[in-house]
């Protein structure tokens, strides 16, 4: 698989123009924050955060991941794996080396980017009311690395880039914004309360949120670890079955 | 008899369209093998199936002898449709990508390559400014890197200029005749394949119609014996008197066009020349390759 991520990562750093919109469109956001918050230079980090609210979650963090993710597949589509395939290499083989390469380059390089302004307040005028700061760095790395990783898979299952967008799109759009709180909504309605409570927490706006903004407790962590690990046990198997059935254009 | 390929039953169907229907073959160590058959005959299907490109409903593959294909693929390679490359890196970059997923460890064949396939002079221009004919040699270059011991071409003489073509069947032959590397080929330029392979199958409607060496194709298509003298009238004579033979038609360009006996033809000349008449030509003449598919592939769309 040594040689599979070298040879990505080759691809990746050669293929021109998008090379140079992979890096700056992260590095734009580091810049994002520091614009909008000017004025909280010298407030603690809570305030700056509070301040922001939730644009702060959603914009500035859940876009350019979904972007990342996305970006880093343009650089493989027309044929995924098609040299992989043909030197004989195993469809898990092909999908690891993807996520050990795109996969950990975006997630981050995003997670640096946009929480570099947060970590230099934090450094500079201290966390404030905020608790477990270094845990919520964590998780928010973790969230990051979810929509990437999630976003890179989702593409990897589509045989065009158009096609690709458009899933991760609604992935990330209308299930999570759309039929996840339906389905809390509706548990809500049977009085299944803690059957919502869960399915709030496993749409990702809420697990930013979480990661940023509310209490951090057990269940909020193991929501989040959790909530990664299953969709990317899922995306896995749908690009396995993808790959064994040969989906290339 | 070492065996580098082994098809058997090979069926694909998309949708309920059967695009290969139980195909069989077999290809010997160090033949060149030809896939002959028209558009939408299932030579690509088969050849993307054998590259793990698409996955058969039925059927088994063997190479080298064994079913543990992906560990087999690793000693082949291949050329299916046009070779994919990226647009925006050099010829080198490519093949620098490719030397990674291959697992190359020598660096410097790249350059060697390059040179072999007149390459080497591209420089710093993206695979996307080349012509078709300069990313096919650039395919070819990258198939090659890993030192295969078995090549799989889908057309890869298309869109070459002839000086190109020519390129290509030396160096494909040289391949064959000094690493005896085994080839499959497709390719529409049948006459390119008659001097290129030791062996043809012929496929049409997703079924092998036919599986022959070159021998047997030569002796298929050995058809008549053609014969011109001096006296047009009189040897016709000749042939029907001492020889007895009967099966024979004068062409307009009054050439004897003679359909028994193909292989006597030290008897017809002396019987020929014992009879006074100056022979002007004599040789046996067959089908080309072309004719030949033709009539079998014609034979079957009837």
């Amino acid at each position: 698989m040594n040689r599979l991520i070298r040879a990505e990562l080759y691809r990746f750093r050669h293929t021109g123009h998008l090379f140079w919109y992979a890096i700056l469109l992260p590095l734009s956001f580091v810049f994002m924050p520091i614009i909008l918050c000017w004025d909280m230079i010298d407030k603690p980090l809570d305030v700056s955060i509070e301040s922001l609210g939730t644009m702060c979650v959603l914009v500035y963090n859940f876009f350019p991941a979904l972007a990342a993710g996305i970006s880093g597949q343009l650089f493989n589509k027309g044929k995924i794996g098609y040299y992989e395939v043909m030197a004989g290499n195993k469809p898990s083989h092909i999908i690891m080396s993807k996520i050990f390469s795109d996969g950990v380059f975006f997630s981050g390089i995003y997670t640096v980017c946009v929480s570099a302004f947060y970590i230099y307040l934090a450094i500079k005028n201290g966390v404030g009311s905020i608790t477990h700061p270094f845990i919520r760095l964590g998780l928010f790395a973790v969230v990051m690395t979810h929509i990437v990783v999630s976003s890179i898979m989702i593409m990897m299952t589509a045989k065009k880039t158009v096609s690709g967008v458009i899933l991760t799109y609604c992935r990330f759009m209308i299930f999570d914004i759309a039929f996840m709180p339906a389905m809390a909504a509706i548990a809500t309605l049977l009085g299944l309360d803690k059957v919502a409570l869960h399915i709030g927490y496993m749409v990702v706006f809420n697990q930013l949120e979480l990661s940023v903004m509310s209490p951090i407790d057990l269940t909020a962590i193991l929501h989040i670890v959790l909530g990664f690990l299953g969709e990317f046990v899922f995306w896995y198997i749908v690009v396995y079955k993808g790959i064994k059935k040969k989906k290339f254009s | 008899m070492e065996y580098v390929m082994e098809l058997e039953g090979l069926t694909k169907t998309f949708r309920k369209k059967t695009a290969v229907d139980n195909f069989s073959l077999k290809i010997e160590k160090g033949h060149i093998c030809g896939l002959i058959g028209p558009n939408g005959a299932g030579k690509t299907t088969i050849m993307r199936m054998m590259a793990a490109l698409s996955e058969p409903d039925s059927g088994e593959m063997r190479f080298f002898g064994s079913t543990e294909l992906d560990k087999a693929r690793g000693r082949m390679s291949f050329i299916i449709e046009e070779p994919y490359m990226e647009r925006s890196m050099t010829a080198r970059e490519n093949m620098q990508y490719v030397r990674y997923i291959r697992g190359v460890a020598d660096d410097s064949r790249i350059d060697m390559l390059l040179d072999f396939v007149g390459l080497k002079d591209t420089g710093k221009k993206n695979v996307g400014k080349f012509s078709l004919g300069m990313r096919q040699r650039l395919g070819i270059a990258m198939s090659l890197l890993a030192k295969p011991e078995f090549m799989v071409l889908d057309e890869p003489i298309n869109g070459l200029d002839p000086e190109g073509i020519i390129d290509v069947r030396n160096m494909l032959l040289k391949l064959a005749e000094e690493e005896k590397i085994t080839i499959l080929i497709s390719s529409h330029i049948l006459k390119e394949l008659s001097e290129l392979c030791t062996d043809y199958a012929i496929v049409n409607h997703g079924k092998l119609i036919e599986e022959l060496s070159r021998e047997e194709l030569l002796a298929k298509t050995k058809t008549f014996i053609g014969l011109r003298t001096n006296d047009i009238g009189r040897t016709c004579t000749v042939l029907e008197d001492n020889l007895g033979i009967r099966s024979y038609k004068v062409s307009p360009e009054n050439e004897i066009m003679i359909f028994e006996r193909l292989e006597e033809l030290e008897q017809i000349s002396s019987t020929v020349t014992q009879n006074d008449l100056i022979i002007t030509k004599l040789n046996v003449e067959g089908e080309s390759l072309e004719d030949y598919y033709i009539g079998k592939v014609g034979d079957q769309n009837e």
